[in-house]
């Protein structure tokens, strides 16, 4: 599965120079690579999502850069290839050192595949009520998600500072 | 139980409200796909925590070891509801540490199902060992929240210090009026001969000294030392302990007391033990199994007495300490409080026998190497050595004992000083 989760991150750190292979895309997807490999390797979990989160970042830059055409397949991809790293770090990090059930793991990785399978259902329906509501959906919408965004932002970036505190 | 978000609800949300972000930054909807299914995962969370009611039961293989030792934990965990996922962690203390399987697991299981599971415990330092306390943790499916609780079932380990056989024991200047295994220089009944004196009436033929006899032509009778037991008393010094557990100074000097006091109570002698850390503790002297308990039971907890005053031992009961014991001291000669105990001893005509613990090299693992930190070491054995001579020239026999090394080591030196002093 380690193997599987290092695959994914070469692949989500690769996306981004698909469309577009200017020094900063190309730089910015390298240190993601790094980050999520090492978050895989040294069971960090706060790594492999700084990489995941670089490789976010590279791959809205390059789409932008392009000005490539919306795509469904890609963005679902991502997402999976994210949630496979994610995994991977974490699974290592909060069970390391245990002796783990089979059964367990076999639970935990269920349930992350079944949360998996939903949230591509729910881009595909996203998806389609953007189309249906196209071509003035998105910009509508843009204050309602930088909105979202901003509280998540601030709710997580609170939680980790009472955390770490 | 309260449940609590993981870093990994914490990680999905922010990577979540990111892609929010980006989208709207970039003006671009790729990154709002990215974040629903990461949103779809957060509000799995959201389900509430599976109810858990465990029943945790642990067996030892004993409640009593050796530093050394190898001991087996048992734990059987039943569950009375279906459990998804429970971490149980069985925490060890640091005078144990995990010698085979694994005190943590994560399991899975079903209603009424029960669990076996062992791991074993290397004792590492003397003491007695609270064990027991496990701590479990209930994973959420979701692995987004798990609720943390601790649950206690004490069991008492006794870690007795490991005791070293001895074969050159320091004999005793004076010995008691009871039968036992030291020759005394008394004369009487025994096998080891001492004298030949004129035959009287009343002497056994078969004490004649035929030989002697026939070269002084008169009859004379062979006479025996008599084999009698002794006092030792083990004086403990407690008011420093240099080092770390279970390599400290005490540690050391601990080892040393419980393997002269097995090797004393084995040849029948009497042995009381003194611990002194500025006020004093005592075992009166006494021998036979009851007495190996209670010297070991003391001298488990034994641990640095952190304190300054100073208390003589003139006014312990000559039962504690009776006229004619064999005062055996343990001590790093750190505090002069037990320099001034040892002299004070000396002059009241007690047969004290010093074991000076060399502290050098349990400082050392501290230091840095360094041209100064060497000069300093240089400097205090020099001043160890001095103080050694001057406690000898009081008339007290002393050696110096060195950690890591055999205690017949320093004995022998020991014996050889004393040989000329022990009257046979």
């Amino acid at each position: 599965m380690r193997y599987v989760a290092m695959a994914a991150s070469v692949m989500l750190a690769a996306m981004p120079a698909y469309h577009h292979d200017g020094g900063f895309i190309l730089t910015v997807s390298l240190l993601a690579a790094v980050a999520m490999l090492s978050g895989i390797v040294m069971r960090s979990l706060m790594a492999a999502a700084g990489g995941g989160a670089l490789a976010l970042f590279a791959y809205t830059a390059a789409l932008w850069w392009s000005a490539a055409a919306p795509g469904l397949l890609e963005p679902i991809l991502f997402v999976f290839a994210l949630m496979a790293v994610i995994d991977a770090a974490d699974l290592g990090r909060s069970l390391g050192g245990a002796e783990a059930a089979v059964v367990v793991l076999r639970l935990f990785r269920r349930r992350w595949l079944v949360s998996a399978l939903l949230g591509a259902g729910a881009v595909v329906a996203l998806a389609g009520l953007i189309a249906l509501a196209a071509p003035g959906a998105p910009p509508v919408m843009r204050p309602v998600l930088a909105g979202i965004g901003g509280f998540l932002a601030l709710a997580a970036a609170l939680i980790l500072l009472r955390k770490s505190g | 139980m309260t449940p609590r978000p993981t870093p990994l609800a914490l990680v999905l949300a922010a990577l979540a409200a990111f892609a929010l972000m980006l989208a709207v930054m970039f003006d671009r909807v790729e990154p709002v796909l990215i974040a629903v299914p990461l949103i779809v995962m957060l509000m799995r969370g959201l389900a509430p925590m599976p109810a858990a009611r465990v029943t945790l039961g642990h067996m030892i293989s004993s409640e009593r070891a050796i530093e050394g030792d190898l001991v087996t934990i048992m734990v059987t965990v039943t569950a009375e509801t279906a459990i998804p996922a429970i971490e149980i962690l069985y925490r060890l203390p640091p005078s144990v540490a995990l010698a085979a399987g694994s005190n943590r697991v994560v399991l899975g299981l079903a209603a009424g199902e029960t669990v076996t599971g062992s791991f074993e415990l290397r004792c590492l330092a003397r003491g007695h060992v609270r064990l027991g306390e496990f701590h479990l943790r209930l994973w959420h499916p979701s692995r987004l929240k798990r609720a943390e609780v601790r649950h206690e079932h004490p069991i008492r380990l006794s870690i007795y210090p490991s005791a070293a056989p001895i074969r050159l024991l320091p004999r005793p200047l004076r010995t008691r009026a009871t039968f036992g295994n030291h020759v005394s220089p008394q004369l009487g009944q025994g096998i080891e001969p001492g004298d030949i004196r004129p035959y009287g009436a009343g002497d056994l033929l078969k004490q004649i000294n035929w030989r002697a006899s026939l070269r002084l032509g008169r009859l004379y009778v062979t006479e025996f030392h008599e084999e009698r037991n002794a006092d030792v008393v083990i004086l403990l010094d407690t008011t420093a302990d240099i080092g770390a557990t279970p390599e400290s100074s005490l540690d050391h000097c601990v080892k040393a007391a419980a393997a002269l006091a097995m090797a004393y109570l084995r040849h029948r002698d009497r042995v009381g033990l003194i611990a002194y850390g500025g006020n004093v503790q005592w075992i009166r002297p006494g021998t036979g199994r009851r007495q190996v308990e209670m010297l070991l039971e003391a001298l488990l907890p034994t641990s640095m007495a952190g304190n300054y005053s100073f208390q003589g031992l003139d006014f312990l009961p000559p039962k504690v300490l009776p006229a004619g014991a064999l005062i055996i001291a343990l001590s790093p000669l750190v505090d002069q409080r037990f320099t001034r105990i040892l002299t004070n001893l000396g002059e009241r005509g007690f047969d004290v026998v010093l074991l000076a613990l060399s502290p050098l090299s349990l400082m050392r693992r501290f230091l840095a190497a360094s041209p100064l930190q060497a000069l300093a070491a240089r400097i205090w054995t020099l001043e160890r050595r001095t103080l050694l001579e001057e406690l000898r020239q009081r008339g007290l026999a002393a050696a110096e004992l060195t950690p890591g090394e055999p205690l017949d080591a320093a004995l022998a030196a020991l014996a050889r000083r004393r040989s000329r002093r022990v009257a046979r």
